[in-house]
């Protein structure tokens, strides 16, 4: 029998690339996918400086609160997570069922409320297809 | 208390109530529409409090009036002496004057 | 994803008498500033719009103007601030125009 009969949906990294590029405009200059334990799943963007690291410190901020989250008032789950550097804003969201999470580097011209809009957006479109996929 | 001296506020045209309130948003004197109306006065508390410290240039002096215009009657606030007066009036707009 | 919005607070740029536009969500986070209206600006105006929302939820959201006086009567400025579909916009223009 074949081995991918079980997925009706197939997940393109080459189309992902795309969906994820489409963010990187009016001062964004970076989207990336990041898996629960840090690792880089997909990237878009230009001046791919140290993105690994990114990836990873990200998923490293995010875990922190997540794991820090009994100590907030109410005990919903973490949505969104903005951060507003020296040098650049920050966003990130998670992104499907599976503990994976999206990243949006972006200039400090680019508003936080657009920044969360864009990033908003961009999981909600991503949902579908990325719940169709499991990270272990 | 001592009376509260309303200026000429009754004398404003179109007014349909006023309201005075000290520092701490409590109602001095009411009058009209907006007799004892409590909600009203801790709304514009609120407002007015976040609209003087707003600062739209950096040569700017002061806040002088914050109105909230609804589509039949406006509500204008300003802060004067350490009180602050609240007026409702009716609102006619002007281009339903010129076109009839 | 944001050049219309962009493109929309250009040309309101253009318009006489107007110094600057900001658009804010509702928590106060800035969607797009133009001219002088700062991107600090966005956290008063959506919590203006926030206080007459709360307080007047069944009507058509008001028109909040805030006038404000400079060194010279010239330089008198009001800021007009609308809510419409959760998002807030501030409009920077001069009272004598």
């Amino acid at each position: 029998m074949n081995g991918f009969s079980a997925i009706d949906i197939m997940l393109n990294p080459h189309d992902l690339t795309e969906i994820l590029g489409q963010a990187n405009t009016g001062g964004v200059h970076s989207t990336l996918l990041v898996n629960p334990h840090g690792a880089l799943v997909a990237f878009s963007g230009y001046g791919d400086n140290a993105v690994r690291v990114k990836a990873t410190i990200s998923s490293n901020i995010w875990s922190a609160y997540e794991h820090s989250r009994h100590n907030a008032i109410d005990d919903d789950s973490l949505h969104c997570l903005i951060m507003s550097c020296q040098t650049g804003n920050v966003a990130i969201h998670h992104a499907g069922s599976s503990g994976l999470l999206l990243c949006m580097f972006a200039d400090k011209t680019v508003g936080h409320g657009m920044l969360k809009a864009k990033i908003a957006a961009m999981a909600k479109f991503l949902n579908g297809p990325l719940n169709t996929i499991v990270v272990s | 208390m001592s009376e509260v001296y309303a200026h000429n506020i009754e004398d404003i045209p179109d007014q349909l109530g006023y309201l005075i309130l000290n520092e701490d948003g409590a109602v001095l004197s009411s009058h009209g529409d907006l007799i004892n109306d409590e909600k009203t006065a801790k709304v514009f508390m609120r407002m007015v409090q976040i609209a003087w410290k707003v600062k739209l240039c950096e040569e700017q002096r002061s806040v002088q009036r914050l109105s909230l215009i609804f589509s039949n009657h406006i509500l204008l606030a300003t802060v004067s002496n350490g009180k602050i007066y609240i007026v409702k009036k009716a609102y006619v707009p002007e281009q339903a004057d010129s076109e009839s | 994803m944001e050049s219309l919005l962009q493109e929309k607070l250009e040309t309101t740029l253009q318009n006489p008498g107007i110094h600057g536009i900001v658009c804010t969500d509702m928590q106060g986070l800035c969607l797009g500033n133009q001219g002088a209206a700062f991107e600090e600006l966005a956290g008063p105006i959506a919590a203006l719009c926030e206080e007459a929302y709360k307080q007047w939820p069944s009507q058509d959201s008001p028109v909040i103007v805030l006038e404000t006086t400079g060194p010279k009567s010239s330089a008198d400025l009001s800021l007009l601030i609308k809510m419409s579909d959760g998002i807030c916009t501030g409009i920077i223009k001069s009272k004598h125009n």
